[in-house]
């Protein structure tokens, strides 16, 4: 046990803050700005994963703790939490979580607080109004990530996670997510474009999450209680229950085709689909899409 | 010193409370001064299981509040050496007690004992995160059922959070039987989500219900296999290595239950086009 109700982690190159779950925030917030200043500069630069337990944070304590990364050349990287947070719309953490955030002066920011007010709002209602529907597609109101529509454009980036998420557990990244460990039942994955997962999914996963019809989500042990990209939502189809019998089951990709989500062998030993994770950019995008039959 | 050993479930009617109480008393029998410490304030029954309760006077919630003192509070079993129960309070509910008291509790009764033994309740509300805040090691009791090893997984995942390292799981309650037929989730299907170490398996046992009711402890039963459990996982948590006798629980390969339940939900009735 440690005293520090902070703790802080290198994970990857990046700074993992982990809060403790039963401090209030308030004292958390001083406590964080306290260690900061006294580390005397030592995390200047760095990207920080902020992982919130179980606690509810509003969208005000996000500003708050990203203002104060900001004073210390920090930057808010990603954010790790559990439970279904009421208070917190995916929609608003993507916008705190945009690549833009971290360069943003003072001006600028106040902007980004509204607009993620306003995306904040807008969950609550329909986001995705003009998106095609698959028969087996269901809308998504309450995972669909907002991210800024410069983004689509630009590189997604991604997000090494290097654990097993456990049930109530969830991971909301704005670009693609590599997780390194298992899904379990009740935890949950979101992420703006790509997730690749290098163990069980048994969990649910939404890629694409910003409505991205070309994100895949990719296993080595595919069964998963819930499949969602972009908004379409599906359970496991039937032909990967018998590949996911024991250990023997072998690497799938699910994505969307003709409207459904699909999940296949990976790789498929047709002509090779490119990995759109390493491809992803300005141009690709069209070029993507898969070209079989 | 002696170690603090809480034991949770997530999930209620797993069995925290009867292995809370058998291996106390295993341990107290082994010679090593243990104190039982129920946690769950207004549904107190490890006193009933111990069959102790027609001696509780004070509970924890009177110690917390410094009405008495710990030596007034706990009470000592007529039949087993060195073994004490602490009771909790029947009338109040579970924030009459702090974390930080229990932490205060914790640090003085290892002072005293070589076990402290923290029987928790159900739920990850207050009442958990009481009695795991004192404790240096976890055991986490699931039965092979999908609803309890969901929960475990929850609670493990809110220990990890909460810096506890020393993790360990029994799997209470298996049925050999229904695992060799592949309607029971396996030791492996289970260790395979959870992905703590294993302390041991605890067969169903109906005897269990009888010790429970009559306040006689499984482990003084020769005939009960829950108890025998018992009595080799306390010896694995004093250190000794003990091998389970062949076990029961292997995993029949490709018909285990997670496999059924998979046919069962996606594979019959399944609408969706892909």
């Amino acid at each position: 046990m440690s005293d520090s109700p902070i703790q802080f982690k290198g994970v990857n190159g990046d700074l993992m803050l982990s809060l403790d779950w039963g401090e209030p925030f308030e004292q958390l917030i001083d406590h964080l700005e306290a260690q900061l200043k006294s580390s005397d500069g030592f995390f200047r630069g760095s990207k920080v994963i902020l992982e919130i337990g179980p606690r509810l944070l509003t969208l005000a304590d996000l500003d708050a703790l990203r203002d104060i990364l900001a004073r210390f050349g920090m930057t808010f990287h990603a954010l790790c939490g559990m439970g279904p947070d009421e208070k917190i719309k995916p929609a608003s953490l993507a916008t705190l979580l945009a690549p833009r955030i971290p360069d943003s002066s003072r001006d600028s920011e106040s902007d980004q607080i509204s607009h993620a007010e306003k995306v904040l709002d807008a969950t609550t209602a329909e986001v995705f109004p003009t998106a095609s529907r698959g028969r087996a597609g269901a809308r998504l109101p309450r995972t669909s990530v907002k991210i800024q529509p410069g983004d689509a454009h630009a590189p997604a980036k991604t997000l090494l996670v290097k654990r097993t998420l456990r049930s109530g557990q969830v991971i909301n990244y704005a670009g693609n997510i590599i997780l390194i460990g298992d899904i379990n039942p009740g935890a949950e994955v979101v992420a703006g474009h790509d997730i690749l997962i290098w163990g069980s999914l048994r969990g649910t996963a939404s890629a694409g999450a910003a409505g991205d019809p070309l994100a895949s989500i990719f296993a080595l042990h595919m069964a998963p209680s819930q499949l969602r990209i972009g908004d379409h939502i599906t359970r496991s189809p039937r032909e990967n229950l018998l590949a996911a019998e024991g250990h023997d089951a072998l690497p799938e990709v699910a994505k969307i085709e003709n409207g459904t989500i699909v999940v296949e062998a990976w790789p498929t030993n047709k002509k090779s689909i490119p990995l759109k994770m390493n491809l992803r950019s300005s141009s690709a995008e069209a070029a993507d899409k898969p070209s079989r039959e | 010193m002696g170690r603090i050993i809480t034991i949770t479930s997530g999930k209620g009617g797993v069995g925290k409370t009867t292995t809370s109480a058998n291996l106390s008393a295993s341990l107290a029998l082994a010679g090593k001064r243990t104190i039982a410490v129920d946690t769950d304030i207004g549904l107190r029954n490890l006193d009933v299981v111990m069959g102790l309760e027609n001696r509780v006077v004070y509970d924890i919630v009177n110690v917390a509040e410094g009405a008495v003192s710990l030596e007034q509070a706990w009470i000592k079993h007529k039949r087993v050496q060195g073994l004490y129960m602490l009771p909790a309070s029947q009338s109040r509910n579970k924030n009459a007690v702090s974390v930080n008291d229990m932490k205060r509790i914790g640090q003085e009764l290892k002072q005293k004992f070589d076990y402290v033994i923290i029987d928790c309740p159900a739920g990850i509300e207050q009442g958990f995160q009481n009695a795991i805040a004192a404790a240096d090691e976890i055991i986490v009791v699931t039965t092979p059922e999908v609803s309890a090893v969901r929960d475990a997984d929850r609670v493990i995942g809110l220990l990890e959070n909460a810096s506890k390292e020393k993790l360990q799981l029994i799997i209470n309650r298996l049925k050999p039987a229904m695992v060799k037929r592949g309607e029971m989730m396996s030791t492996g299907d289970v260790t395979e989500i959870l992905a703590i170490s294993l302390l041991g398996v605890v067969p169903d046992d109906e005897k269990i219900i009888v010790s429970t009711n009559c306040g006689e402890l499984a482990i003084f039963n020769p005939a009960s296999v829950a108890g025998k459990a018992f009595k080799t996982i306390a010896r694995r948590l004093l250190g000794e290595e003990v091998v389970a006798p062949r076990p029961v629980e292997a995993s029949v390969n490709g018909a285990g239950v997670m496999n059924k339940l998979k046919h069962f939900f996606f594979g019959a009735n399944d609408t969706h086009p892909a």
